[in-house]
């Protein structure tokens, strides 16, 4: 049988973002895959060499639309963490709110994105209609839908009333009434099931050796999270990690329904527990110093270094981001299945190029 | 198939998730970062503003005591409106309107030679 | 300032890694800072949310081996770094030739800093 090489992407119908797979079949079946990216990067790194470091606040939130408040976030602790501030408990409380509100959008819109992409539009629409409910509360809550810009160097910039508070919780309640209803096709139905079932199986050590982070090796078995590590209040709400062993597709995705869940019961947690003060404390001075901060994100484990030398500007800031994990994963997953199953077991990892090529 | 029917059901004669759009429009959070609005009397030119923006969208002439805004570069983060000492900058919840070309908003304060005596 | 990094030669590189790489330890990343003189570049590895790093000190000129032939992973990241910064990395496993995000014709090794005046001066200013 001779073989073919058929370009996946730049564009194509499942993937919001342009990634290209140069794949070569035998027949019907994958034999190897080549990545090729590189068109959309925007050189922030460099950028955020340039720019004052608390300009790059709202630089680094558009580093990804998705994980927009975790990066603003991790940031923020990075330069916190070089500089010596102790940011307020109250403050902690709701990066932790805000982180999980992230969460559990970013979570929908994948779930959503998947059910797209195997053909099951209504369940599709089902949880974006569900989603919008929680981008409302983040546009209530931080005033814009995505971009929250919440997270500033020294605390949080959008503190929460007691009013909005209430809200909030009845909303959540809500949303989890809601996705009672829904969850379960996408945990028992048929058609679910027959595409993702053994598709684009990740073994536990083969995750481990190629880098996998995040929901795709919690999938393959490994209980790993790094909210286990309790930065900001994750140490004083008690967590456990969720893990699934089948590593194929489907494991992926039961692992983030069931983390939307979490989430839900995360946010309420530190909503409950949230402390009165200040959220936010005046910070003076320039960095000079450097550090790695690492933050749990929706798609897995973000790393950031960021050095400063005593100026206003950053000698470096760099991130790698999830999904820079997961390429090589990936390229591993897709030799064996079907022409038909390529966009359910990349968009199983949850591919965010933006993020990758910054 | 069977697990999604009951949500098919109720779809079937539940009302629409979506609004009217013209006719019902969205009511907007009192916190919604729509745009900013400047008022040039309150201002004293300190160029604070401009140095913070992280978009570079606003450009403030001390000499000729001019405020520029670039409304399509705003990112709309509200820094120049939490960090304003006369609060001449205002958040407005309404969002900016769709437009044929890119226009830039000037305003200008009182001129210098009308303010000296004063001072 | 919690980072710390065990110094190690280019040469001991190699080694290290596949000590890393044997007692279970997951590759997260490796970082490359122009310190003007000489390249930075950590490594950091994870074990159960437990981070370790490594670090090289390379001259501008030097030949710094490939991890990718212990770590498959790395070879997008080792791409990454000899072309935005043209780090002289041999033998990576999966090379794409300087065309991981550059087109032909864009100026080469754009993360570089040449500005060696201007930051002295920053420094010595405020500290």
């Amino acid at each position: 049988m001779a073989k073919i090489v058929t370009p996946f992407g730049p564009q194509h119908p499942v993937l919001p973002e342009p990634l290209q797979l140069n794949i070569t079949y035998e027949d019907e079946k994958v034999v190897s895959v080549a990545p090729a990216i590189g068109y959309i990067h925007r050189g922030l790194e460099k950028a955020g060499e340039l720019n004052d470091f608390p300009q790059n606040v709202f630089l680094v939130e558009r580093v990804c639309g998705i994980c927009s408040f975790m990066h603003g976030m991790t940031y923020c602790e990075a330069i916190e963490d070089i500089m010596g501030v102790e940011i307020p408990p109250r403050a902690k409380y709701l990066r932790v709110f805000y982180s999980e509100l992230s969460r559990i959008h970013s979570h929908l819109l994948w779930l959503g994105l998947l059910a797209d992409a195997f053909g099951f539009e209504s369940l599709f629409m089902k949880y974006w209609a569900i989603r919008e409910r929680i981008v409302d509360l983040m546009e209530m809550t931080g005033g814009h839908r995505i971009i929250l810009s919440a997270s500033c160097i020294g605390g949080v910039r959008r503190d929460l009333t007691d009013e909005q508070i209430s809200i909030i919780e009845k909303t959540l309640l809500e949303v989890k009434n809601e996705l009672d209803h829904v969850t379960p096709v996408i945990l028992k139905d048929y058609t679910v099931k027959k595409r993702t079932v053994g598709i684009g199986v990740l073994s536990k050590e083969e995750a481990l050796t190629l880098g996998a982070v995040g929901p795709v090796l919690r999938a393959s078995g490994v209980a790993q999270d790094l909210r286990q590590t309790g930065y900001e209040a994750y140490g004083e709400l008690g967590f456990e990690p969720i893990v699934e062993t089948d590593g194929d597709s489907y494991a992926r995705a039961v692992v983030r329904a069931r983390e939307v869940y979490q989430a839900i019961e995360l946010a309420l947690e530190a909503l409950h527990h949230l402390p009165e003060g200040e959220a936010q404390v005046k910070v003076k001075g320039n960095p000079n110093g450097e550090t790695i901060q690492r933050v749990e994100q929706p798609r897995g484990e973000v790393l950031w270094y960021v050095k400063g030398n005593g100026t206003k500007n950053l000698v470096r800031m760099r991130v790698r981001t999830p999904t820079y994990a997961h390429i090589p994963a990936l390229l591993k997953m897709l030799p064996g299945c079907e022409m038909a199953d390529v966009p359910v077991v990349t968009l199983s990892i949850d591919p965010c190029i933006s993020c990758t090529e910054r | 198939m069977a697990v999604m029917l009951p949500n098919i059901m109720k779809n079937l004669f539940s009302r629409p998730e979506t609004r009217l759009y013209p006719a019902e429009e969205r009511i907007l959070y009192p916190h919604t970062r729509g745009h900013i609005e400047f008022d040039a009397d309150k201002c004293n030119f300190c160029t604070l503003c401009s140095k913070k923006c992280p978009a570079d969208a606003i450009k403030v002439d001390r000499a000729n005591k001019t405020w520029t805004l670039d409304g399509y570069r705003c990112i709309v983060c509200a820094v120049c409106v939490e960090d304003c000492p006369k609060e001449a900058i205002q958040m407005i919840e309404q969002w900016r309107t769709p437009a044929f070309s890119k226009t830039v908003e000037v305003y200008e304060g009182p001129k210098p030679e009308e303010k000296q005596p004063e001072a | 300032m919690s980072f710390e990094a065990k110094q190690i030669t280019p040469e001991q590189l190699i080694n290290e890694t596949q000590q890393m790489f044997n007692e279970g330890y997951r590759f997260v990343t490796a970082t490359c800072v122009d310190e003007i003189e000489q390249f930075r570049i950590i490594y950091s590895f994870d074990r159960e949310t437990e981070l370790v790093n490594l670090e090289v000190a390379i001259g501008k000129e030097e030949q710094l081996p490939s991890v990718s032939g212990v770590y498959l992973c790395a070879f997008l990241v080792e791409n990454e770094i000899k072309e935005l910064f043209g780090v002289n990395i041999s033998d990576i496993a999966v090379d794409l030739g300087g065309r991981l995000y550059m087109i032909e014709g864009a100026d080469p090794h754009p993360m570089t800093r040449k500005e060696k005046k201007k930051a002295a001066k920053g420094v010595k200013k405020n500290g």
